[in-house]
């Protein structure tokens, strides 16, 4: 039998007992934008990619913005549980599953995006059965394929014990289904020490591989841009420059999904300003690096002079001007301007200055991708303005409202089945605290 | 009544569309003349020349085309390469040389159009041949290790294969490790039963 303290138990498991009207109308809510999404899907396979915004030039638009960006809260959230969960930092204890899950659900949807994207979805079984190892995008395959198995093994692992908790807590009030669930995949757990060896042994490893693999697939994903001889994209410092930014960017999602959890399932005892405080200051460490590589990158190519290079800050300064001041000025002085100011370190203030940050690491996605497709090398002439530059369609968007509400649906869907907080980790601290 | 009032002027107005479309269709068709052509491919003292013949029928007889343009193109992976433009003479016959240094895939085989193109009698009509006058080209030879053949450098199998062999390792252990914590539940189970 798995003991587990009561409080904590009737403090975190009433949103798996209960579901609320909110909570339902929330969730259709997302479904209809999933639907709305579903809908351009049909008539993007219908009609052709001649529905989207995508032409001869401008072959990556949303899509491939999308794709980057999950893939990158997914990398995030890998390293974040990672790192907190091998330095056994103290105050993770509430917040590592959150980051756990936008691991894996992010990655779950990110690959959906390529597939809207590729023309010939029918040939898609090729990159299996004729990869060719130089190519950047077999690296890709075999990179998330990997990751994805290495990530859910990570949340699994982590979720063994809460699972055993509540298939043995008696007064839980929960559907005979998800009874049986937890019966199962418990595995049996019964919190002997060998038990809690062998699970303590495989999570500790786990953490290190994944934060190893979120940094090479991550690179990964720069390299196919890096290795590309575009203006902008050829560059030696793509590979940590995503990394960063992806870290960024998971960190800004964190906040607001600690701060939405907070105020929906009432868990002020658990999550606490120290929280935001915390991964606040984390965020801003992190901005400053991720400013500094931005700034180093454009630094060297505007210095460097190279005619397509200079033809692509100048289309950056002033086609996408108010873009790139958003993106990188706005997006990375703002929110360590916030957090930076002790007076400002309210829960609210840090939650905006989250937003702030994961908008404008979206926008900086968008604007590494598709002014650069918009500049080639060979000069276009006299051709229509919409085959060499890049607006979305309705269709893409719709599909991207899908992803997030997809995203969305699976956090919430995940919170009825476990706990939002870890019950375990939060056990374990309880016996750290007594024990010291 | 009204209903039925309804019911045949929608069946009336689609057959007149259907009917419309048919004479449409007809008129299309029937707008050009026939025009039969004839490619003849040949080699003489290493120069290759196509030969195009094109004949039409009037009131009954075969008459040759005079006069008229016809383009003849290889066609490539993108867009049609041109070879040039033959004028037809008043035999509806016309000639054009061949280049001998195009490349023609591992074979080497090229597939040779004539065709009227748009033409404001004949429409367009196409006559197609294939023949081994390409250059055999083999981009890809199987004995070369690089970034562009199909067989990859060693130092990229290698590092691909220790980074994933670590990676699915340390997977393989911690599946171990659930596998082992299932049969200790079972055991620890099985004891307590006994008890």
């Amino acid at each position: 039998m798995m003991e587990a303290d009561k409080k904590l138990i009737a403090d975190l498991t009433p949103e798996i007992e209960n579901t609320s009207i909110k909570w339902y109308i929330t969730f259709f809510v997302f479904l209809a934008f999933f639907v709305v999404g579903i809908y351009g899907l049909i008539q993007q396979i219908d009609k052709g990619h001649i529905v989207t915004g995508m032409r001869d030039n401008v072959v990556w638009g949303f899509y491939i913005v999308n794709f980057i960006f999950f893939m990158g809260l997914s990398y995030s959230g890998a390293l974040i549980s990672g790192v907190l969960h091998l330095f056994h930092t103290g105050w993770r204890k509430p917040i590592i599953r959150m980051a756990e899950l936008i691991t894996v659900i992010s990655l779950v949807i990110g690959p959906f995006f390529i597939f809207f994207c590729i023309g010939r979805l029918d040939r898609l079984h090729y990159l299996f059965m004729y990869p060719r190892i130089q190519s950047p995008i077999t690296w890709d395959v075999i990179a998330i394929c990997t990751d994805l198995v290495g990530c859910f093994i990570y949340l699994y692992l982590s979720f063994i014990e809460d699972f055993a908790i509540l298939r043995d807590y008696p007064d839980l009030n929960v559907a005979p289904w998800k009874k049986k669930l937890y019966k199962i995949l418990s595995l049996g757990f019964t919190g002997t020490e060998h038990q809690h060896r062998l699970l303590r042994n495989a999570r500790t490893v786990m953490a290190a591989m994944i934060i190893a693999i979120a940094i090479i697939v991550y690179s990964v994903l720069a390299w196919i841009f890096g290795v590309t001889l575009q203006p902008g994209w050829h560059s030696t410092i793509f590979g940590p420059y995503f990394v960063i930014a992806a870290v960024f960017s998971g960190t800004g999602l964190l906040i607001i999904l600690m701060w939405i959890f907070r105020k929906v399932y009432h868990l002020e005892e658990y999550i606490t300003k120290r929280h935001f405080v915390n991964v606040g200051v984390l965020l801003t460490v992190i901005a400053a690096f991720y400013g500094y590589f931005t700034f180093s990158d454009y630094l060297t190519k505007w210095y460097g002079s190279i005619k397509m290079d200079s033809i692509l800050i100048d289309k950056l300064f002033t086609d996408y001007y108010s873009l790139f001041i958003f993106a990188n000025y706005i997006g990375i002085l703002l929110p360590g301007i916030i957090i930076a100011f002790p007076r400002f370190r309210t829960i609210p203030s840090i939650t905006i200055a989250a937003v702030i940050a994961l908008l404008a690491l979206w926008v900086n996605r968008y604007i590494i991708v598709i002014p650069t497709l918009e500049t080639p090398f060979l000069p276009i002439q006299d051709v229509r303005t919409d085959w060499i530059t890049y607006a979305p369609t309705w269709i893409e968007w719709a599909l991207t409202f899908a992803g997030v509400s997809v995203f969305a649906m699976l956090f919430m869907l995940v919170s009825k089945i476990a706990p939002i907080i870890s019950i375990s980790e939060m056990q374990e601290k309880d016996k750290i605290e007594i024990m010291k | 009544m009204m209903k039925k009032a309804i019911k045949i002027s929608l069946i009336l107005v689609g057959l007149i569309l259907v009917l419309n479309i048919k004479a449409q269709d007809e008129q299309a068709v029937g707008s050009f003349k026939e025009v039969v052509l004839n490619m003849t491919l040949s080699e003489v003292d290493s120069i290759k020349t196509v030969t195009i013949t094109a004949t039409t029928t009037e009131n009954g007889k075969e008459v040759p085309v005079a006069g008229e343009t016809v383009s003849v193109f290889v066609p490539r992976m993108f867009s049609n390469f041109p070879i040039g433009d033959i004028t037809l003479d008043d035999t509806g016959t016309g000639t054009i040389e061949f280049p001998s240094d195009l490349p023609g895939g591992k074979e080497g085989i090229l597939t040779i159009v004539a065709a009227f193109i748009d033409n404001a009698t004949y429409g367009n009509v196409e006559k197609r041949e294939e023949i081994h006058w390409g250059l055999p080209t083999d981009y890809l030879p199987t004995s070369h290790r690089a970034l562009w053949t199909t067989r990859a450098p060693y130092w990229m199998i290698y590092t691909l294969s220790v980074l994933l062999t670590g990676v699915w390792g340390h997977y393989f252990f911690a599946i171990i490790s659930l596998i082992r914590i299932r049969i200790d539940a079972k055991r620890k189970a099985k004891a307590e039963y006994r008890i």
